[in-house]
């Protein structure tokens, strides 16, 4: 019964974690577009992926 | 990153990374200043929600992040910051009403530490130099460009408020589920101390007694667990 009832609320939550997350990506992308980040208007998926990546680098390189 | 301004840093750091692969600890790929706590166990999860089935599919945006729902993972802590890699295709299915299993609507309980709000339109913060390229040739000149864009500070300041943002909203997940694991192990706790003591209450007056009893401590005061 227990059991039941946490598996049903873990997957409501995991769904609404589902939305939530699609909404931090989409504001991701927009605030990428309205700072000229390359490669964020384009459908060139690969690049995209190059320039999170070089950022995240660019990110830590400065926190340390 | 400009170490090698800086033989000393240089030194320094070449010796911190020495130091790291001498050691054998499980744990050692991490970094020191890591900004997220130790990973916690897995042991520490329910047995029973360990056994749960991923609700997430195939392709999701999901399965490109470290921590959270891949199909083949389990949850696990977020341990090491990177921007979810998106894809739009199905980032567009999921904004129809397909996830019809879901009957009540999803209401995240309020955090210790305040949730950043949304970002609201009206409060957007132009840069002066925010530039209209964004398109390149090649790979090379794109990234000469964000080198460029990343000696002025408001951009710098803009992008890693991007990742706390991220990181705030991956911790509030991760405890928000945590916690609903905890509420269950406590409940069933509470059954087994029950039934060991031969008591034929349901569950519904299980979670009735743990009201009071969590009502009592609020009032002793009580924080010693």
């Amino acid at each position: 019964m227990l059991e039941e009832e946490e598996t049903a609320e873990l997957r409501r939550f995991d769904e609404g974690v589902v939305v939530k997350w699609g909404e931090l990506v989409r504001e991701q992308e927009d605030e990428m577009k309205r700072l000229g980040v390359p490669y964020f208007d384009a459908e060139d998926r690969e690049s995209k992926g190059k320039m999170l990546a070089f950022l995240e680098d660019l990110i830590s390189a400065g926190n340390e | 990153m400009n170490t090698g301004a800086d033989p000393s840093k240089a030194l320094a750091s070449l010796l911190a990374i020495l130091a790291q692969s001498t050691q054998s600890s499980p744990t050692s790929h991490l970094q020191p200043n890591s900004i997220y706590p130790p990973p916690r166990p897995h042991h520490s999860v329910s047995p029973n929600a360990q056994h749960i089935e991923p609700v997430f599919i195939e392709g999701d945006v999901f399965e490109t992040t470290q921590w959270i729902g891949v199909p083949t993972t389990p949850w696990s802590e977020p341990r090491k910051w990177q921007f979810p890699k998106l894809d739009l295709d199905v980032l567009a299915r999921r904004q129809l009403p397909s996830v019809s299993k879901v009957t009540t609507p999803i209401v995240f309980e309020k955090r210790k530490r305040s949730v950043s709000p949304p970002r609201q339109e009206g409060s957007r913060i132009v840069s002066p130099v925010v530039a209209a390229k964004t398109t390149f040739s090649c790979y090379s000149l794109a990234v000469k460009y964000v080198v460029q864009r990343s000696e002025d500070g408001e951009f710098m300041e803009a992008v890693t408020r991007v990742q706390r943002r991220q990181n705030e909203t991956e911790t509030d997940l991760w405890d928000e589920r945590q916690r609903i694991i905890r509420s269950f192990e406590t409940k069933r706790k509470m059954n087994q101390v029950l039934q060991s003591l031969g008591s034929q209450l349901k569950n519904d007056k299980v979670v009735l007694l743990l009201s009071v009893f969590v009502l009592m401590k609020g009032v002793g005061g009580g924080g010693d667990g």
